[in-house]
């Protein structure tokens, strides 16, 4: 799976934000930094806002019977 | 009755039948012997003795009146609760039995428990590396009880927590002599949801976190957890399993081989489902921490620049003064720039600030508060701020209702 999970955009977001509050990295790469900092945090926050939950309640027979279909595809 | 005529025996045996019924000290005994005579009837009744070297009774189990122990037979200790009836066709005095449980039951157990133990630590099942929960999990597999209590609180506390996680619920028995093979069924197809092939065929995201368990009980109740069967599944399993008993005095097997120990199964909810409204004040915080940064490092790039500028200034080459000009040129550049990206975040950050505030409330009114308002539209939050026969208006979530004020009772401060 390459699609980055929230939980590894969010690392590499508090990653950046700590490199920025350090300070002591040339106006490029500030700049770098932030604009990816700002895509990271809009991915995270759809993430959020844009999951659709889902319940399925199934008794074991069901469940079981839903797997097997899904095998056969 | 009258001493001197003689008392028909069914009259005699149906009033002594009486007398032995109204005494609460033959109700509900806790008796304890060996069995004797188990015999299974046909009809789904069952009757046998009860008896220790002191004396003996008949006892019977009427059709589907109390579980009846796997294996039972004769020679067994059992304890039996039960009260005293007497059969007035027989004249035989017997216990009809409420409950019986084989007295080794839980000494068996607990040394089956002991020796899988033994068995798992030997084998490093309880010291291998646990799995780690996702911060955000995409399909949570719940095995639990069907329609169990233990099952409604958590698809509560779940969906307040976050509406957005995809739950599957395997429901399966979980108590009784079926319970461990169901569980593992149940853990069984958890894993298969966790393939991303199967999970794709069903156009879903593949399961990666499992709650497995259900309420408390007494520990005969909960020992499908203790058994190999369903802690196997459960160190087998390729994603994180939180082991989610209500129980409160031993520790079962589960909660050992489990990646998660959770002591009730709301515990486990609470444990694998953010509460999504913090994650969303964290980014918030996140990205005011990223413009803060931003905007030092680039006060100090400014501040340093002015400092070059004026040592530039008292030097007296030409060639300096150009280069002066030139990181002026980049300065101000730079500063263009960054100014613009911060502008946008900022407002960006003010309208997230908004939102949130103002989902807030409504939230909360969702779930059956109201929020009372003066005339002025200012939120009534004190009593003090109210007089009788003043017209408040109450908003619910969907719409809002004129009030009278009656009647004002102010709580006494607590100190």
């Amino acid at each position: 799976m390459t699609e980055e999970t929230y939980s590894d955009a969010l690392r590499r977001l508090e990653a950046i934000v700590a490199e920025l509050e350090r300070g002591g990295m040339d106006l490029e790469a500030t700049l770098e930094r932030f604009e990816e900092g700002s895509k990271l945090l809009e991915r995270c926050q759809a993430e959020l806002k844009e999951a659709e939950g889902r319940l399925e309640n199934l008794r074991l027979p069901e469940a079981e019977a839903m797997i097997e279909e899904a095998k056969k595809e | 009755m009258d001493v001197n005529e003689p008392t028909p025996v069914g009259k005699f045996v149906q009033a002594l039948r009486a007398r032995l019924r109204s005494d609460d000290r033959n109700q509900h005994c806790l008796l304890k012997g060996e069995i004797r005579q188990w015999k299974p009837y046909p009809s789904g009744h069952t009757y046998f003795s009860l008896r220790d070297d002191g004396g003996q009774l008949s006892a019977v189990i009427w059709k589907g009146r109390c579980r009846i122990p796997d294996g039972i037979k004769d020679g067994q200790e059992v304890l039996v609760i039960g009260s005293v009836d007497l059969y007035p066709a027989r004249g035989q005095l017997q216990i009809v039995v409420e409950r019986i449980e084989l007295i080794q039951t839980i000494g068996a157990l607990e040394q089956q428990k002991q020796k899988l133990l033994l068995q798992l630590r030997q084998e490093g099942v309880l010291d291998r590396p646990r799995k780690s929960l996702p911060s955000f999990p995409k399909h949570l597999i719940i095995v639990t009880g069907k329609d169990s209590a233990a099952l409604a609180d958590m698809l509560q506390l779940s969906q307040s927590r976050w509406p957005g996680i995809r739950t599957t619920v395997v429901g399966v028995t979980v108590q009784g002599d079926r319970a461990a093979e169901e569980i593992v069924r149940g853990l069984a197809v958890a894993r298969e949801l966790s393939r991303d092939n199967i999970a794709d065929a069903l156009a879903v995201p593949p399961c990666d976190v499992v709650i497995v368990g259900r309420g408390g009980g007494s520990p005969e109740d909960l020992w499908a957890f203790n058994l190999e069967p369903v802690t196997r599944a459960i160190s087998a399993m390729p994603v994180p399993v939180i082991s989610a008993v209500g129980h409160e005095s031993d520790i079962l097997v589960s909660d050992l081989v489990a990646d998660v120990r959770a002591s009730t199964p709301s515990h486990a909810v609470e444990c694998c489902i953010p509460l999504v409204d913090d994650h969303l004040a964290y980014l918030m915080d996140c990205e005011d921490r990223m413009l803060q940064g931003s905007l030092r490092q680039f006060n100090d790039a400014r501040q340093a620049l002015e400092q070059l500028k004026l040592r530039l200034q008292l030097a007296p080459s030409k060639g300096l003064s150009q280069a002066m000009r030139h990181l002026e040129r980049l300065g101000s550049d730079l500063q263009q720039r960054t100014t613009s990206a911060l502008q946008y975040h900022k407002q960006r950050l003010a309208v997230l600030g908004n939102a949130l505030q103002i989902s807030h409330p409504k939230r909360v009114l969702e779930r059956g508060y109201m929020m009372g308002v003066d005339g002025d539209g200012n939120v009534i939050s004190s009593v003090s701020n109210l007089s009788k026969g003043q017209t408040v208006s109450l908003q619910f979530a969907d719409g809002e209702a004129d009030a009278n004020i009656d009647n004002i009772r102010q709580h006494e401060e607590v100190t």
